[in-house]
């Protein structure tokens, strides 16, 4: 009422159309500059590693936090097909996979760097075997008996034993009496412990790992084949990640080697730090997959 | 051979109590301890039926997709982990195809994925039988007992469909380990129970069944004649044994009385039938005699005698005078008199005994109270003390001691003499106080019939007490009235 009183009728509708507009953007400038500011990096976990750390990757994220000075969230998925789909949905940024999916995904994804292990960026497949069983020494005693696979997208725990056996010059799909899949290096390596398979391949990584937190149970297991090196286990981003904050994440990473706390969280992870890498660090593994007609 | 019911109540009470006591606590424990092995089955049955219920469901997905080592992961969670060994987690589990083939077992060294079942038989009994073929509609959950397991099977179901068995196993040797402990807590129990409650209850029974007993036994020789001179126990209860002991209390009582009455009765009886004769008889000699004795004595007077002759009639003469001194004794007449006894009589009395005492180094003790004048005859009165007197310092042993009291109390005069000596046995006792009955070698006997006469025509009465280590004379005589 007093409006209409102490203002002229025209001006009153311009001051209010303004005010209607500024009132309906503040809103989306304030979602706008707030989302952008604390866009948080969505970091997709495989069993890759020895995830059941969880104390361990928890201490990794808030480092990360730290260093990017922006929200890190870590995503836990079982299998390596729902971590690529999530890559490719664009709900997840990065992920820490195997190198099976990198290579078999690869136009989806780029390389963002390679951890190395022993001083290099490679590992190794183990065949297992239960060590209360002296008598299997070979992928030939394993025919006829239950093996044990961790990822259908797995390269040291599924790719690499059925190449063994097709060099046998037998089917992988028939070999073994049954086989099931364990999704995770770590369950493999306890299902040959218990008995419940008389086989199992698994990331030397991991095993390597699982020497040092749980000796007891990687001492129910025997080592009856290595296989040669590969490389190690890749983090990827999707193709469309903002580059500024794959750079920066990509250094994080980086520099965790030359930093104390990051070589702490480092050597509890049991690698020695991460290198940019290159694809072509992939081609043994892609040779073998070509092998076995898996691309 | 003594029945058992023949027993004494005193061991006859604490007996069944205890007995009571026994299988009363028994009965309990064993309910209790049934209750509990019961309430443990049932736990261990609905612990299975929730572990059953809250896996099945997921271990036919997993079952469905072949996920070996997720069915794995599922059954290992329903494991006991803890190293207590507690009943109620099974010790190992097997899930079991539809073709009695193990799809996955907790314990794969015991019992290997693929292999069938009735390849099991020596690690678990018939598990083979109890693994239904088919299950019925219900698919309900079967609950097996061996020898040495408790098996629980339950189809792994869906919407109707069944693709094989759960087994949970239960070794029995973990159910008894813990039943065990419940047995053992349950025997102390009762064991401590016992030995508190059964020497209680047995002091109680005695202490119940004690005066009962003592009762009895007097009652019993009362009934043999005897009056216990002692009452049974103290009871200061007022229920029925209390009323029976205070009943049992006044019938002895009555019954003491009585006798006592009965025998002073019969005393009187006899010591008055004796009077009566020898009242009779002295006067129907007395009279003759009184002739006799004048006509001799005129006899005597009339003419001269020879010496012979004299001689004679004086011998006659004293022995006639001696039957009338014997008569006269015997006949006590209380003739009525003026003079009543005093302090001077007493002071007689001392003097008279004074020889005898003497001789015999008696310690006489007098306690009479300021005698003026006692309101009864003097000489009768002298006459009761000089003979109890003497009687009294005859039978005490030679440097003894004698006690005379007299008291003049209201209208009664008493008399105590105490002695200790020789006793005067029970058969003398009952005929006390007749005449020419004796204790001693010399003398008549007729003390104390004299003194009986002489109180009883006084209108009194006289009692000895032998009961103590003395003789004790008790006389009663009332004073004579002002006229």
């Amino acid at each position: 009422m007093a409006l209409k009183k102490t203002l002229p009728i025209g001006k009153t509708n311009l001051i209010l159309r303004t005010l209607l507009i500024i009132t309906l953007a503040f809103p989306l400038v304030m979602y706008a500059g707030i989302s952008h500011a604390a866009n948080p990096i969505r970091f997709g976990l495989t069993p890759t590693i020895p995830y059941e750390q969880y104390q361990l990757l928890e201490d990794w994220r808030l480092y990360l936090e730290e260093k990017l000075g922006k929200p890190v969230e870590f995503i836990w998925r079982e299998n390596y097909l729902e971590t690529m789909e999530m890559l490719r949905q664009e709900q997840l940024d990065y992920a820490w996979i195997c190198d099976y999916p990198f290579v078999y995904f690869k136009d989806q994804i780029k390389l963002l760097s390679v951890p190395t292990y022993n001083g290099r960026p490679y590992y190794k497949s183990y065949l297992i075997v239960p060590s209360a069983e002296p008598n299997i020494t070979s992928i030939n005693d394993l025919e006829g008996k239950i093996f044990a696979y961790t990822d259908p997208y797995s390269n040291t725990g599924h790719l690499r034993p059925r190449y063994l056996i097709s060099e046998l010059g037998k089917n992988p799909a028939t070999f073994f009496k049954k086989s099931f899949f364990t999704y995770s290096h770590s369950k493999s390596i306890k299902a040959v412990a218990k008995g419940i398979a008389q086989g199992g391949a698994v990331s030397s990584h991991v095993w390597d790992s699982a020497l040092i937190n749980h000796p007891e149970i990687a001492n129910a297991t025997r080592i009856i084949a290595v296989s040669p090196e590969y490389a190690f286990p890749p983090v990827v981003s999707r193709k469309s990640v903002d580059p500024k904050e794959f750079e920066s994440l990509q250094n994080a990473l980086l520099n965790m080697a030359s930093e104390i706390e990051g070589r702490k969280i480092l050597k509890r992870l049991n690698i020695d730090g991460f290198i940019t890498g290159e694809p072509q660090l992939y081609a043994a593994v892609e040779k073998m997959m070509k092998a076995l007609n898996d691309i | 051979m003594k029945s058992i019911l023949d027993l004494s109540l005193k061991v006859k009470f604490p007996l069944w109590g205890a007995l009571l006591i026994v299988v009363t606590a028994l009965l309990v424990t064993i309910s209790l301890v049934i209750q509990s092995y019961s309430n443990l089955k049932q736990e261990l049955d609905n612990t299975t039926e929730s572990l059953s219920n809250a896996v099945v469901h997921s271990l036919f997905t997993r079952m469905l997709h072949d996920d070996v080592w997720g069915a794995f992961e599922l059954i290992d969670s329903t494991i006991t982990k803890s190293t207590s060994t507690t009943v109620l987690f099974p010790e190992e589990v097997l899930v079991v195809t539809n073709q009695k083939k193990i799809f996955i077992s907790s314990n794969p060294a015991k019992a290997p994925l693929l292999t069938d079942i009735s390849e099991l038989e020596n690690s678990y009994e018939r598990i083979s039988d109890f693994i239904p073929d088919t299950y019925d509609k219900n698919q309900v959950r079967k609950a097996i007992y061996t020898d040495n397991y408790f098996y629980s099977i339950s189809p792994v179901h869906s919407d109707g469909v069944i693709l094989g068995s759960l087994v949970f196993i239960y070794s029995k040797q973990h159910l008894y380990a813990e039943f065990e402990g419940v047995l053992v807590s349950a025997g102390i129990i009762c064991a401590v129970i016992l030995a508190i409650l059964l020497p209680i209850s047995w002091f109680w029974g005695k202490k119940t069944a004690t005066p009962l007993v003592e009762l009895t036994n007097s009652i019993v020789s009362l009934s043999n004649g005897r009056l216990n001179e002692k009452a049974p126990t103290e009871y200061a209860h007022n229920d029925e044994l209390g009323k029976l002991l205070q009943a049992y209390l006044v019938l002895i009582e009555t019954l003491r009385e009585k006798q006592s009455l009965e025998e002073n009765m019969i005393r009187s009886e006899r010591l008055a039938a004796v009077g009566r004769l020898s009242a009779g008889m002295a006067h129907e000699i007395n009279n003759p005699l009184g002739g006799i004795m004048l006509a001799l004595n005129n006899f005597r007077k009339r003419e001269e005698h020879s010496p012979q002759t004299l001689k004679t009639l004086s011998l006659i003469e004293r022995g006639l005078d001696q039957i009338h001194d014997t008569v006269n004794a015997i006949l006590v007449d209380v003739k009525i008199e003026t003079r009543f006894f005093s302090g001077s009589d007493m002071e007689d009395i001392k003097l008279l005994l004074s020889s005898e005492i003497k001789k015999r180094q008696i310690d006489l003790v007098l306690h009479t109270d300021s005698i003026e004048e006692i309101r009864l005859p003097a000489t009768q009165i002298r006459q009761i003390l000089m003979n109890l007197l003497m009687n009294a310092i005859q039978a005490t042993d030679v440097g003894g001691i004698v006690v005379c009291k007299l008291l003049a109390h209201e209208s009664t005069l008493t008399i105590v003499t105490e002695n200790e000596g020789s006793h005067i046995p029970p058969s003398t006792l009952q005929h006390l106080f007749e005449p020419f009955v004796s204790n001693k070698p010399h003398g008549h006997g007729i003390g104390l019939w004299v003194i009986y006469q002489i109180v009883t025509k006084l209108g009194g009465t006289i009692d000895v007490d032998t009961s103590h280590a003395k003789t004790i004379f008790i006389i009663s005589i009332p004073f004579r009235d002002e006229s």
